[in-house]
């Protein structure tokens, strides 16, 4: 970890974890990219309304049998009707990764390897099957979402106000496979499963 | 999820409707004018229903409660009907929000609470179909969590009332199945496998507290529900071993009665026309009562007999006739009989010695003169049938009270439409 400053009002900067690349200044509300070593200022990080959470950042929560997992980054995506929150962090093994929150669906998700990204003809759409690394999922949600606030540090950056597609495929035994579809042609394939909320609980 | 908004003006008929739900609620239905709303589009009218009933709940829109620690909302009201054969079988679910842990159903089924919560981890193997259970031979199974859950039932609903918020796009006369399955034994919850507009699993298990946690009028349960879990009575245990106790005491009460009864001694036995005008017998205790039996193995035919019994003192303590008829038919389950073999007369005696028996016949039938008559006395005799019906009815009362549990779970699968010959 490497202390830095904000290149906005240049109020010291948490440490950076290893694996930042977004953090957000706690002073001026500012979004901070690092860039090669340099920081670059990338807007507001964007207003995070109070709503009741499950997850906060900083504080360790049992995720069922897949261990306790601290949040160090939070992104909240508005899809119109509402809000889902997306929380990056680690296991108690380092092990990083993502856990979505919305309305009591919790879904634990890693980066799917490039290798075992699923061809997809055409845009998603429900009831489209794909398969990812031998296992099928069928397409059960697909809508816009537009990132409106971020908190904490995040692995990669996060444009506030971009809108991009985003899919949700489900698999056997309660496996998910999610799709994030940008208007660049750019995509990004997750993977993992679904948690029940009453089994996300504080860690004592 | 949203929030913003605490209520909005119903479209159709502009009448003042909270919105509880969250982001997913897609229809908002008016309970004032029935109109379907469109919770994603402005809440424009998507149709009306016109006479729509509200089933009898004590639960209410906006009610807050603990459900596991988390607090839920109802946001919707749902009521369903399912017909067969001439039955109708009414239920009504809730619809239950919370921000952080989502939805779940709160149902109210014959006064009985259940909860009912959606699956993620589905069971392996293909979703089971309605079509898929009347082609199995046999009892359709799924494991799930550890635990092998046993078809149950199959049910097509419709359904009848809507009112509130749902995440789904709700229909008066809207219809669907459901296939449940249940654990054997003691578990207390149950899968559904829900074949509608969509295809689901959930698990709904007894939640008999819900009146309590949101605040609502108690509900009085109506039978045994399949979902509820057995709860001996209090003092089932005092009972069962007080029952035992009496159907010992009262088996060991008649054994002695038998054993102190005196011996049974035969005063005639041959044709009816030559009983000797006279026989006495002796009587030595006089603490118990003295029986004189007759028996005739007659069949379609009947005798009397007139008796005249005189104590050791002289005095006439019966001057009386005895019957005995017997008749029978039918065969198998139209089998009948009528009357009976065996006649008596059972005198408490006074005074010990001997006592004389006059006995000739009265009137009697050719064929039944031509059967051999027994004529047997007995002293001290007791009354062990009453205690041995005694002992039976406690023995009785013991076994209800032990089986409780066995007859609650057979209560349990009643409703379940799976035959033995499904079985087969």
């Amino acid at each position: 970890m490497t202390e830095r400053t904000c290149p906005n009002c240049g109020a010291a900067l948490p440490p950076l974890l290893a694996h930042a690349r977004m953090v957000n200044c706690e002073f001026c509300g500012s979004s901070v990219v690092l860039e090669d070593e340099a920081l670059r200022v990338a807007g507001k990080a964007g207003v995070m309304a109070d709503a009741p959470e499950l997850i906060s950042i900083g504080t360790p929560v049992r995720l069922g049998d897949a261990g306790v997992f601290t949040a160090t980054g939070h992104v909240r995506y508005d899809y119109g009707r509402g809000h889902w929150d997306e929380y990056h962090g680690t296991l108690e093994d380092g092990a990083a990764l993502w856990v979505s929150v919305d309305e009591g669906d919790v879904a634990m998700q890693r980066p799917v390897d490039r290798a075992n990204w699923p061809r997809m003809q055409g845009p998603p759409r429900i009831g489209r099957q794909v398969t990812s690394a031998g296992i099928d999922y069928t397409c059960s949600e697909v809508d816009n979402a537009t990132a409106v606030a971020f908190r904490g540090q995040l692995p990669e950056e996060i444009v506030l106000g971009e809108v991009h597609l985003y899919a949700n495929f489900s698999g056997p035994r309660g496996a998910i496979l999610s799709a994030e579809l940008w208007g660049d042609g750019e995509s990004a394939w997750f993977t993992g499963v679904w948690i029940d909320p009453y089994d996300v609980e504080p860690e004592t | 999820m949203t929030g913003h908004v605490s209520s909005i003006n119903c479209t159709n008929c502009g009448a003042g409707l909270e919105v509880l739900g969250g982001g997913r609620v897609t229809t908002q239905v008016c309970g004032y004018c029935g109109a379907r709303l469109d919770a994603n589009d402005a809440y424009r009218v998507l149709s009306v229903h016109a006479a729509m009933y509200r089933p009898d709940t004590p639960f209410k829109l906006g009610m807050k409660g603990l459900v596991d620690g988390v607090e839920h909302t109802i946001i919707g009201i749902a009521g369903y009907v399912e017909r067969w054969q001439g039955s109708e079988w009414y239920w009504v679910d809730h619809m239950l929000y919370s921000p952080t842990h989502g939805y779940a159903w709160l149902t109210l089924e014959d006064g009985h609470t259940l909860l009912t919560r959606k699956v993620r981890d589905w069971p392996r193997g293909p979703f089971l179909t309605s079509r898929e259970v009347e082609r199995a031979e046999t009892r359709p199974t799924r494991e799930w969590r550890g635990k092998t859950y046993v078809y149950y039932a199959t049910s097509s609903w419709i359904l009848d009332y809507v009112e509130g918020e749902f995440t789904w796009r709700p229909e008066k006369g809207q219809r669907g199945t459901a296939v449940s399955l249940m654990p054997k034994g003691k578990a207390s919850d149950m899968l559904t496998f829900a074949d509608g507009e969509e295809r689901e699993i959930e698990v709904t298990r007894y939640f008999p507290e819900a009146t309590a946690i949101f605040g609502a009028a108690p509900s009085a349960p109506r039978g045994v529900h399949p979902l509820q879990p057995y709860v001996p009575k209090e003092g089932k245990r005092f009972y069962g071993l007080w029952f035992a106790a009496m159907t010992v005491a009262a088996l060991v009460l008649a054994m002695l009665v038998a054993v102190t009864s005196g011996e049974r001694i035969t005063l005639y036995e041959g044709q009816p026309e030559t009983i000797p005008p006279e026989m006495t017998f002796d009587v030595s205790r006089v603490s118990r009562p003295v029986r004189l039996e007759l028996f005739q193995n007659l069949a379609q035919t009947w005798a009397e007999y007139e008796m005249s019994l005189t104590d050791p003192v002289g005095t006439r303590i019966a001057e009386t006739g005895r019957g005995i008829s017997y008749y029978y038919g039918g065969s198998g389950e139209d089998a009948w009989s009528e009357g009976s073999r065996y006649s008596s007369l059972t005198f408490q005696p006074t005074v010990p010695g001997t006592y004389v028996l006059l006995m000739e016949p009265g009137e009697v039938q050719p064929l039944a003169g031509r059967v051999p008559l027994r004529l047997t006395v007995q002293e001290g005799r007791g009354r062990a049938l009453w205690l041995l019906i005694a002992a039976g009815a406690f023995a009785m009362a013991f076994l209800w009270t032990l089986s409780s549990g066995w007859r609650h779970r057979s209560a349990r699968w009643k409703g379940s439409d799976w035959t033995e010959e499904d079985d087969d």
